[in-house]
C-alpha cells in the first residue's frame, strides 16, 4: 500500500476534480462538499476519460407527469463521452444494473492530500 | 507517449497496413467563416446561424452533442483543429483511415442548401483534404441537396474526378424516401463516378422531425427512431427497384444503427411472395441488401446477451457493417473499445475490408 501526493488540501475547492498520473494510471481526485474521493479516470462503458466530464446531480421524479427535482447536487459526475452517470462517493452509475469505476481512499497527511493505491 | 505515436506515424517511411477505417467522422469550421468565404451571392452575409452545424433545434442532447475531452488545447471546437484531431483519432484511437462527414442540414431554401453544400465541400476540399492531410489519412465526402437534384448532380461531377471525394452525402431527412425516381440524377452522377451515397442525419427545424404520431417530447426519443428514417428510405429503395436502373449504385446507412434490420429484412422478403408483383422492384429484398446495402456500426449495440452475435451472423453483418466512431460527437464509439466478442474474421472485415471494398482505399499507406 502506497501513498502518492495529489496536492495541497487547499488547493482542491469543493466541486473541483484534479486529475492527477500515480502508480501508472490516471486517477480524479474530488472534493464534493468538503469530503475527498477518488476515482479511476476511465469509464469502465466506453474506456473515456471519465474525470474530464461535468460535475453534476441527478433529476429525480416521483413519476410520470410529475415535477422533476434536481438532487444530488456537485455528487455527480456526467462521462464525457456517452453521458454516464457516476456517484462520485461511491463510483456507482446511478442506474440498474450497477456499474462501478474502481474508487480509491484519499487521506490528508498534514496539509496535503494523498491517494492510496494498494 | 502521444507525442512519439504522431511521430511515428507522421514520419514513417515504410508503409504500413491499414486496419482501421472510420467511415463516419465529423470535421467543423474554426469559425463560421471559414465556410462563408466559399459562399456565393446572395447568401454572403447570411447570419451564422444558417451556416452553423449546430443551430437552434428542436431535438439536442441535454448536456452537449460534442465530447468534452475533444476540446483542443486553447479550447477550439471538437472536430475543428485537423491536428488535435488526428492525435486523438488516428494516434490514440489507432484509426488509420478517416472518412469525413461535414454535416450540412436541411434549409427551407433549396438554393441556399445547395449553395452551402457546395460552399462547405470546397472549404474540406481546401482545407482537412489538402492543406492538412499531407499524411493522406482523410477522405472525404460530397454534400449536396437531395431536394434540388439536377444542381447535386452538377456538384457530385464537379467534385467526383478527385480521389479526395470518396462519396456523396445526403441528409436523412428528405422531402421524398429515396426510392422516387425524382431522386434520378442524382444517382445518375454517383454512378458516372463510381461513388456510394451515403445518408447520415443532421437536423433543421421542421416537418423532417415528425413522427406519423405527431412530434417526440425528448432528444432520446428522437435519437432512439433513427432507424424509423431509415427503414423508409431502405425500404423505399428496394420497392422502387433504384439498384435494377443504377447496378453500381451502393447506399450507406450512417449512424442509424444496425439490429433493427433484420426484423426488417424477415417482414420485406415475407411480403415478397405476396405482394411483390404490386412493386417495380425485380428480386429479392435480401440482394438488394447483399449488393446494394452497407450500414455503419455506431452507436453500436451491444446487449449483454451473447445470441446478439447469432443475429449478427443472420443479417450478413461481416459483410453489411462498417466501423465507424462518430468522432468527435458525445456518442462516440471507440475502435478498440467495440466488436470486441466478435470473431477475429468479422472483426477484421468490419473494421476494414468492407470499407476498403466499398471506397475503393489503399490497404496500405
Amino acid at each position: 500500500m502506497t501513498l502518492h501526493r495529489v496536492c495541497a488540501r487547499d488547493e482542491l475547492s469543493p466541486g473541483d476534480c484534479r486529475i492527477v498520473e500515480v502508480g501508472g494510471r490516471s486517477i480524479g481526485v474530488y472534493n464534493v462538499h468538503g469530503e475527498f474521493h477518488a476515482l479511476l479516470n476511465r469509464c469502465p462503458h466506453g474506456g473515456a476519460p471519465l474525470c474530464r466530464g461535468i460535475v453534476s446531480g441527478l433529476s429525480t421524479s416521483e413519476g410520470p407527469g410529475r415535477p422533476v427535482h434536481w438532487t444530488m447536487d456537485g455528487e455527480i459526475v456526467r462521462c464525457p463521452w456517452h453521458g454516464w452517470e457516476y456517484e462520485i462517493a461511491t463510483g456507482e452509475t446511478v442506474t440498474e444494473p450497477v456499474i462501478r469505476v474502481k474508487t480509491f481512499p484519499v487521506v490528508v497527511d498534514d496539509g496535503d492530500l494523498m491517494v492510496e493505491l494498494a | 507517449m502521444t507525442e512519439l505515436a504522431t511521430t511515428a506515424k507522421a514520419t514513417s517511411q515504410t508503409r504500413s497496413r491499414v486496419e482501421i477505417v472510420d467511415c463516419d467522422v465529423h470535421p467543423l469550421p474554426r469559425h463560421t467563416d471559414e465556410i462563408r468565404e466559399y459562399l456565393p451571392e446572395p447568401w454572403s452575409q447570411v447570419p451564422d446561424q444558417l451556416i452553423s452545424s449546430y443551430p437552434l433545434v428542436l431535438y439536442m442532447p441535454p448536456t452537449q452533442p460534442l465530447r468534452r475531452d475533444a476540446f483542443g488545447p486553447a479550447g477550439e471546437v471538437p472536430g475543428s483543429d485537423p491536428e488535435f484531431s488526428y492525435r486523438q483519432l488516428i494516434d490514440e484511437a489507432g484509426v488509420d483511415l478517416a472518412i469525413l462527414l461535414p454535416l450540412v442540414r436541411n434549409h427551407a431554401n433549396p438554393e441556399y442548401e445547395a449553395a452551402l453544400c457546395r460552399a462547405t465541400n470546397d472549404w474540406l476540399h481546401a482545407t482537412w483534404l489538402t492543406t492538412h492531410n499531407a499524411h493522406g489519412r482523410f477522405r472525404g465526402s460530397i454534400n449536396v441537396c437531395g431536394s434540388t437534384p439536377v444542381a447535386a448532380a452538377h456538384e457530385i461531377d464537379r467534385l467526383g474526378g478527385d480521389p479526395m471525394f470518396v462519396q456523396v452525402r445526403l441528409n436523412a431527412y428528405a422531402g421524398l424516401p429515396y426510392g422516387d425516381p425524382f431522386y434520378e440524377p442524382i444517382y445518375e452522377a454517383a454512378c458516372r463516378h463510381d461513388l456510394p451515397v451515403a445518408v447520415h442525419f443532421s437536423k433543421g427545424s421542421g416537418m423532417s422531425l415528425l413522427t406519423p404520431v405527431g412530434f417526440s417530447s425528448y432528444f432520446f426519443e428522437h435519437h432512439a427512431l433513427y432507424p424509423a428514417t431509415y427503414a423508409a428510405h431502405v425500404v423505399s429503395l428496394i420497392c422502387n427497384g433504384t439498384f435494377d436502373h443504377f447496378e453500381r449504385l451502393r447506399f450507406v446507412f450512417v449512424e442509424g444503427g444496425f439490429g433493427w434490420v433484420l426484423p426488417l429484412l424477415w417482414r420485406l422478403e415475407h411480403l415478397w411472395d405476396g405482394l411483390g408483383a404490386e412493386v417495380p422492384a425485380r428480386r429479392r429484398p435480401l440482394d438488394y441488401f447483399r449488393d446494394h446495402l452497407r450500414f455503419t456500426s455506431q452507436p453500436i449495440e451491444e446487449p449483454e446477451r451473447d445470441d446478439y452475435l447469432k443475429v449478427l451472423d443472420w443479417v450478413d453483418a461481416e459483410r453489411l457493417l462498417l466501423f465507424s466512431s462518430d468522432y468527435p460527437h458525445w456518442d462516440y464509439d471507440d475502435p478498440k473499445q467495440v466488436l470486441g466478442r466478435l470473431p477475429r474474421e468479422t472483426r477484421t472485415r468490419i473494421l476494414r475490408d468492407n470499407a476498403l471494398e466499398l471506397y475503393d482505399l489503399p490497404g496500405e499507406l
